[in-house]
């Protein structure tokens, strides 16, 4: 994969880079706040993953687009909010939340891969993904995940052994108990909020003595809110339904098809001279001579039916849950809410705890029998494929050693694992270089088509010497390298950059504090609006 | 007037009639004057024999398919080609095609395609005398000139390939998507089939004056047809798979939001599984089908809402599943993913 071409804007300001070469590329300023960051994260966000970008930045108010090559053929993305539309050379597909986006990229861009969670064989968000090659600045933690909330460290690593194809799950002894525990306690928690519920509904006065004593502008503004998550509680129960339908017209297709599919099963015939079963009926004007389909044709049409009753199922699902947050998101706003506004509650409270109860059970259950599952899914093979994982996980931290002494000779650290234990207490230039060793090593070990990209690859005040030698190894890794860096002053004065060939530098010190974004860019950046004229007004 | 007599029209087993596919295939996809041959005539003048459009022209094909070849055998088998070389008809291009040659009758081995020049000078000899002691006793008399005339015009071809590759190779468009070798064997297995079945019927001494007569027999194949099939076998295959919106079908998704979008594309793409899976609408599909490839074949770039109203004028489409916007939405997949390619 090689970017080509990253733009944030709306139609006020714009901001365009299309400067980026293969090797390595160090985006540069002399001073803070000039817009690396921001491009950065505009960059992987077009792309899917989940934002992080600076409180006072409105992003839900901007485009980010950027221009990608992925196995020599090149797609254009553009994002607004949960919205992508994905360009290739002659399609186009609009995609409305990010699971839609996921199962898009997987299928008609690059093969995702697959982990197994909750006891389901999925694919993993791109955020995941990224995680592989893409180091942002902020809220960095060698011991845990930066972005993709969702999972974990464990997932990180299956997701590797998947790329490597070695993944399988190691069964954790504990996890199966621990979630029964889990699900005695959810439904002891049941029946405490179902008694509370009762207590509420038994005493409707207490709601009839509130309402009189409420602040009504207060009162309106709480009201709004609750009114808006309701509204999209509602939004996405409408798309449940209207996905829900479609599995069913899929589903009923599928038993359609298999009854147009029937072979009459009483009897064959045979030609008596040779006794092939190949018998052609020729009609006086017999124009065609073959089949509209064949059994292949046929099986992977029903394949494929079956497996978009599958994406279904997973959106589905995942629109319950954005259903679930939202409720919770209703019930923290509840919870708030001061005792005079109780009569608002008790109707709010009855909509949420039952929802809640149900999904809490659903998922309390759900995770039983994804554990059930797994265990019944552990076999020999598993056990060998367990001592690949070791193997792979060996080299890898062997490579990120090696790497690490090659830099810093006098360095004390030995790294044992691809995240560092929550104990384990890093330096700044330590946290750099242990991030560095990973992310190079993981790209040589697993050989994969990525290029790495680190925001303020210098953070951490790493010293000149070992910065030389970072840039040495970017520079053998011969693939797409993005790096910013905040110089300082003399360094900016002397240059730092420039000297080196085989760097291209782009200055980014000359745009004014926090104004990259500029009006300038506007006409080249609806342009390139335009060429998704059709489906943005959709998003 | 020339008046043709079909003899030696036969038989067949496994084996022999893959080669015979091959070689079919062979003048479909491999040949540089590829594009002149219009239709194939099974079994009629030679094994495989292809036809031109105006009928003029005919290239012949004998082909043998045995692990080991005698100089002297190799000369016997172009007895039939020799025999239509001085038959009143006019084959432009005679050919044997055969396996892998043994190296030490060749002079470079590396050649797929060779003329007789390519035989050290023994084998050479060997092979002309095989077929001139054959027309002796076939026909008796000799005539030098005739004989020197054919291995002129003579060509070798030497099977190197894979089926699959046969049948890769006359997809005229470029298919990106890699696909199991299942895929390339059915559609070789179902040619081979119709191929075969060509061969039901008895045409043993009967006459034909003109190429053209030929066609009565029903034993023969016509180029697009063989496109058809390529090309109805990666829609069928891959209408599922497909998961973005054909940019030409558009217009069509404009006015609507985003869930309407999905509902219309998933009932487009239902009613080309019916299509496929309903045996009663084959002859209108196929011939659906091979409309619009052959106006793409015209134009890559036209218009589907042209292509759709030509389609209509043409053929009355019956079928309820084959309605305007799931033909417009076959004509678009057809257009921008397949054609585009």
């Amino acid at each position: 994969m090689r970017i080509k071409k990253i733009a944030i804007g709306n139609l006020k300001e714009a901001f365009i880079e299309d400067r980026l070469k293969d090797g390595v590329n160090i985006i540069f300023s002399n001073d803070n706040n000039k817009g690396k960051t921001l491009l950065m994260q505009g960059a992987m966000y077009a792309i899917g993953k989940d934002p992080i970008f600076p409180e006072s930045f409105n992003y839900r108010e901007y485009y980010f687009y950027i221009k990608i090559e992925i196995n020599k053929k090149e797609y254009e993305f553009l994002r607004k909010k949960n919205s992508i539309i994905v360009k290739g050379e002659n399609t186009y597909q609009l995609c409305n939340s990010i699971s839609e986006f996921k199962h898009f990229f997987d299928k008609e861009i690059y093969q995702l891969p697959m982990i197994s969670k909750d006891g389901d064989e999925r694919i993993v968000a791109p955020s995941l993904l990224y995680e592989l090659f893409f180091l942002g600045q902020d809220k960095r933690n060698t011991s845990k995940l930066i972005s993709a909330a969702q999972y974990d460290k464990d997932d990180f690593k299956n997701m590797l052994y998947s790329m490597m194809d070695i993944d399988n799950v190691v069964l954790d002894k504990f996890k199966e108990r621990n979630l029964k525990e889990e699900k005695i306690e959810i439904e002891s928690k049941i029946r405490s909020l179902k008694k509370k519920l009762q207590t509420i509904k038994a005493n409707p006065k207490i709601a009839e003595y509130s309402s009189k004593n409420i602040n009504r502008e207060e009162y309106e503004k709480r009201k709004g809110i609750m009114e808006s998550i309701n509204s999209d509680i509602a939004k996405y129960r409408t798309e449940q339904t209207r996905e829900n339908n479609r599995k069913i017209k899929l589903e009923s297709l599928l038993l359609e098809l298999n009854s147009l599919n029937r072979v009459i099963d009483t009897g064959k015939i045979k030609c008596a001279n040779c006794g092939s079963d190949k018998i052609i009926f020729a009609s006086a004007n017999s124009e065609y001579n073959f089949e509209i389909s064949n059994m292949h044709v046929k099986k992977r049409i029903i394949d494929s039916i079956k497996e978009d009753i599958k994406i279904k199922e997973e959106i589905i699902e995942e629109l319950a849950s954005k259903i679930n947050s939202e409720q919770e998101q209703l019930n923290k706003e509840i919870v708030e809410t001061p005792p005079d506004y109780r009569d608002y509650m008790i109707f709010g409270e009855e909509i949420i705890n039952d929802k809640q109860i149900e999904q809490e059970i659903w998922e309390a259950n759900k995770k039983i029998e994804g554990i059930l599952e797994e265990l019944k899914k552990k076999n020999e093979e598993q056990i060998e494929k367990a001592e690949q994982q070791k193997i792979f996980m060996r080299n890898v931290i062997a490579s990120m050693n090696s790497i690490y002494n090659e830099i810093d000779e006098n360095g004390v650290l030995v790294f044992s694992d691809i995240f560092t234990k929550g104990t384990e207490t890093y330096s700044g230039s330590e946290n750099q270089e242990f991030y560095f060793t990973k992310i190079v090593s993981l790209s040589k070990e697993m050989n994969h088509g990525f290029p790495i990209i680190v925001d303020s690859f210098r953070d951490g005040e790493i010293a000149s010497s070992k910065e030389e030698k970072m840039l040495d190894i970017y520079k053998s890794l011969n693939k797409q390298v993005l790096l910013t860096a905040t110089l300082k002053d003399e360094e900016y004065q002397a240059k730092k950059y420039e000297a080196d060939e085989k760097i291209n530098v782009l200055d980014y010190s000359n745009f004014a504090d926090s104004k990259i974004l500029q009006a300038k860019y506007n006409d080249e950046f609806i342009k390139i609006l335009n060429k998704f004229e059709t489906i943005l007004g959709k998003i | 007037m020339s008046i043709y007599t079909f003899t030696n029209t036969e038989r067949n087993n496994k084996k022999a009639t893959e080669f015979e596919t091959k070689s079919l295939l062979y003048l479909v996809g491999f040949r540089k004057d590829r594009d002149q041959v219009d239709l194939f005539t099974i079994d009629c003048f030679n094994d495989v024999t292809g036809i031109d459009k105006s009928y003029n022209k005919l290239w012949d094909i004998q082909s043998k398919n045995y692990s080991k070849f005698y100089p002297k055998q190799i000369g016997e088998f172009l007895f039939t080609l020799y025999k239509n070389h001085i038959s009143g008809f006019s084959f432009c291009c005679l050919i044997l095609f055969v396996p892998k040659l043994n190296k030490e009758y060749l002079i470079q081995e590396s050649l797929d395609e060779f003329g007789i020049d390519n035989f050290q000078e023994e084998t050479k000899l060997k092979i002309k005398d095989g077929l001139i002691d054959k027309v002796k006793n076939n026909i008796g008399r000799v005539n030098k000139k005739d004989v020197e005339s054919f291995f002129k015009k003579i060509i070798f071809v030497q099977d190197s390939k894979d089926i699959s590759d046969y049948i890769k190779r006359i997809t005229k468009f470029k298919d990106r998507k890699i696909r199991d070798n299942d895929f390339y064997q059915n559609i070789f297995e179902e040619i081979r089939n119709v191929q075969s079945s060509k061969k039901n019927s008895c045409i043993e001494n009967e006459q034909i004056e003109k190429i053209e007569d030929v066609l009565k027999f029903n034993r023969h194949l016509f180029k697009k047809e063989i496109y058809t099939l390529i090309i109805n076998r990666i829609l069928g295959c891959d209408v599922f798979e497909y998961k973005s919106i054909p940019i030409s079908f558009k217009n069509e998704t404009d006015d609507l939001d985003t869930e309407a979008t999905k509902d219309l594309i998933q009932d487009c793409k239902a009613n080309l599984a019916r299509a496929f899976f309903n045996k009663n609408s084959n002859p209108e599909f196929w011939k659906v089908l091979e409309f619009v490839i052959n106006q793409f074949d015209i134009d890559p770039k036209a218009d589907i809402y042209k292509v759709h109203s030509e389609l209509e004028r043409n053929i009355n489409i019956k079928s309820r599943h084959l309605d305007r916007i799931s033909l417009l939405f076959i004509i678009s997949i057809i257009k921008d993913h397949i054609y585009a390619n």
